[in-house]
């Protein structure tokens, strides 16, 4: 339950950042101080002419992000592709030749987050696994280690992690904050499960960057 | 009793006056020649929602205060542009729809007056705000998305901030012509290819050929092969609708597909029409099978082309543009009732339109090319005969006659037709006047600008909108690459 509500709460801090994305010219704020951050290099969308990533753009994110292949990241009952078939209309693709339908959708759909859900959740599973199997080729999680009983081993390689995730997925470091956030999700994960705790954190914070409005719109 | 006769008296006055304040599908294109200056009409066609709530005859607020105009001078609505126009600056300075703009002004500037939701665009930039200079790192990870298909590495990222300002320029047009190249763009279900999608409307069902259907009838992927053709390399888009040629399309790596022009001649690249005779994708395989098919009168083809290719429906009585009947010989070739005067209000233009289809054949007068690109009759040269020849999807004389039994006057109908209030000889004129009309342009660019800026043109954007479709005309010589050049450095596009 906790943790349910310390995702929640990341997932709101990415909510809060959007809505200050979406900030409005003139509105007088400054970079860094509209996402209250010291740091700068977010860019300001302050025209609000934000646009969704569709199906094709955030399958091939993900997979350019986390270094997995396109059509294997997201596969439904283990065959059929997430954004290629199965959710490329609730995340914003057209199906001409099957549903006759010639323009994207305007609007998002109510199954629309549940899709990126699928897709984000089962890319980083991906990763988290081929990084836990080999840490020191990791992608994300480069040089993560492991107690024997799934926890993870406090060392500058965590902190490095978090700063390849919003290297590779945003272009930009973590800010303190961010990085302070990540690092204390994963004393919620483990207080709430302590067994394979650091590859929950892996999972979870992959899920909780790459589901954020930063990564979902630009 | 006495008073009664005289309620009913005014109720059936009052109606009187109330059908002559309705207007008639013409008022919308005729409220452009009223008001050529207003954007709502720059490469535009107004439609039916500048004085109804949808469609008619419900009015939304600015069509009541006009009726109100009308049944207080107790005139009839105008049935010219000066007419109109002073009808209209009689209810100018009102705020109809109580959005805080009168009426005029939203039409000199763009928005709808009969909508509370539709205002004036307010510039959100003023010049010499930093805030609104354009972001070339943000132009940057745009481009990669947009045209790419994926976002930068982040180590290119960094080495492009570190650019100086003239080479951030030089680098976006590089990365720009790059991405252009990438699969994401111009490969098959690729941004261009998308594009065409509404243009040539596919149906997975009978597809033929490569990613075959259910029922293997037609191959439509020449109709994207050309399209496609057209949009990229600096091509003319134009040649969607006036090449006489098909394209071939060849995966030759993994991440570039090349399309290549074939020389035009009949069965050996595709399509059964007479090379002289074809104009582009108005008169592919597909699109005579699909459109026109066993119709007499090619509506649906036109229909469609003009929402393809204008962004034009003629459904919503947009585009209407009758010439006089008696130079267009506007008459119900086909015995549809198309003269009766609630019909005629559309079908002056419409009709008319579809006069220089008369002799491209669909599948009229043949059972056995429901077999489809395989057919026999469609196996050689020999088979087809010449425009002598009633064979499908070419141009074939005897068409008419053909269907004369069953439309008996039909071979009446004239090849002369009219478009756009332009009369032209042939297919070919009448596709040469499409794609020269600002519509053409206008619908194309926005084509783009919705792939690219991610919504159509808002009324801050409208003006930056037409410099580019009308550049795209005259600078840019129908080049989409080089309008996209244009287009990354308006602030709609560079601007966070």
């Amino acid at each position: 339950m906790y943790l349910k509500a310390k995702i929640l709460s990341l997932l709101l801090m990415g909510l809060c950042a959007s809505s200050c994305l979406k900030a409005q010219k003139g509105d007088g704020l400054q970079k860094g101080q509209a996402l209250g951050v010291a740091d700068a290099s977010v860019t300001e969308e302050l025209s609000g002419n934000v646009k969704r990533k569709r199906a094709d753009l955030l399958r091939n994110s993900l997979a350019k992000v986390l270094v997995l292949h396109p059509q294997g990241m997201c596969l439904e009952l283990g065959r059929l592709p997430c954004a290629d078939l199965v959710h490329k209309v609730s995340l914003g693709g057209m199906n001409a030749y099957g549903n006759a339908q010639y323009r994207y959708p305007e609007h998002v759909s109510v199954s629309s987050s549940m899709s990126l859900d699928r897709l984000v959740m089962s890319a980083c599973i991906q990763r988290a696994q081929m990084d836990l199997i080999n840490p020191a080729q990791g992608i994300i999680f480069k040089g993560i280690e492991l107690s024997v009983d799934g926890r993870l081993v406090k060392s500058a390689a965590v902190a490095q992690s978090i700063q390849t995730l919003y290297q590779r997925a945003f272009l930009r470091d973590a800010t303190e904050s961010e990085q302070e956030s990540l690092l204390q999700f994963y004393e919620s994960i483990y207080a709430e499960q302590p067994i394979g705790a650091a590859r929950n954190w892996m999972v979870l914070s992959c899920y909780a960057v790459l589901t954020s409005v930063e990564a979902a719109f630009y | 009793m006495f008073s009664r006769l005289a309620l009913t008296i005014t109720l059936l006055l009052g109606l009187i006056a109330l059908s002559k304040a309705q207007a008639k599908p013409l008022e919308s294109a005729l409220f452009c020649k009223s008001f050529p200056e207003s954007p709502l009409c720059a490469g535009a066609s107004v439609s039916c929602n500048l004085c109804h709530n949808g469609a008619p005859p419900a009015f939304n607020s600015f069509g009541v205060c006009l009726k109100a105009a009308l049944l207080q001078s107790g005139t009839e609505l105008p049935a010219d542009a000066e007419g109109l126009r002073s009808l209209v600056e009689s209810v100018g300075d009102d705020d109809c729809d109580a959005d805080g703009f009168a009426n005029m002004q939203e039409i000199q500037q763009g928005s709808l007056p009969g909508s509370f939701a539709s205002i004036p665009f307010s510039k959100a930039c003023k010049s010499g705000d930093p805030a609104c200079s354009p972001n070339p790192d943000y132009v940057y990870k745009k481009i990669w998305l947009d045209v790419c298909g994926e976002p930068p590495a982040y180590d290119e990222f960094v080495k492009f901030k570190k650019f100086s300002a003239p080479k951030k320029a030089e680098a976006l047009d590089k990365l720009l012509d790059t991405c252009m190249e990438s699969n994401h763009w111009r490969g098959k279900d690729g941004v261009v290819w998308e594009i065409g999608h509404y243009k040539i409307r596919p149906v997975g069902s009978v597809k033929s050929g490569e990613d075959p259907g259910i029922i293997p009838i037609v191959d439509y992927y020449a109709d994207f092969h050309l399209f496609v053709y057209s949009q990229i390399d600096g091509h003319d888009a134009r040649d969607m609708l006036l090449a006489d040629y098909m394209v071939s399309r060849n995966e030759a790596t993994a991440t570039r597909t090349v399309y290549t022009k074939l020389t035009p001649q009949r069965l050996l690249d595709g399509q059964v029409m007479q090379p002289e005779r074809r104009v582009g994708l108005l008169t592919t395989f597909w699109n005579l099978s699909f459109y026109l098919n066993y119709t007499g009168i090619a509506r649906v083809l036109v229909a469609q082309a003009f929402n393809a290719y204008l962004g034009v429906s003629l459904a919503q009585m947009q585009g209407l543009n009758p010439p006089d009947p008696e130079l267009s010989l506007f008459k119900d070739y086909d015995s549809k009732g198309v003269t009766r005067p609630e019909c005629a209000q559309c079908h002056m233009t419409i009709d008319p339109l579809t006069y220089p289809f008369r002799n491209y054949n669909g599948l009229t007068g043949t059972t056995r090319v429901l077999q489809g690109q395989s057919a026999t009759p469609l196996q050689n040269l020999a088979n087809l005969g010449d425009e002598r020849n009633l064979t499908p999807l070419s141009y074939a004389l005897p068409r008419m006659e053909y269907l004369n039994d069953q439309y008996p006057g039909i071979k009446a109908m004239p090849e002369v037709g009219y478009i756009l209030g332009q009369r032209v000889n042939n297919l070919r004129e009448w596709a040469q006047v499409l794609v020269a009309s600002d519509m053409f342009a206008a619908n194309l660019v926005k084509d783009y600008w919705k792939v690219m800026i991610g919504h159509e043109p808002r009324g801050e954007e409208i003006k930056e909108f037409e410099t580019l479709w009308r550049n795209f005309k005259s600078v840019h010589n129908y080049s989409v690459k080089a309008m996209l050049h244009e287009l990354i450095q308006t602030e709609a596009y560079s601007v966070p």
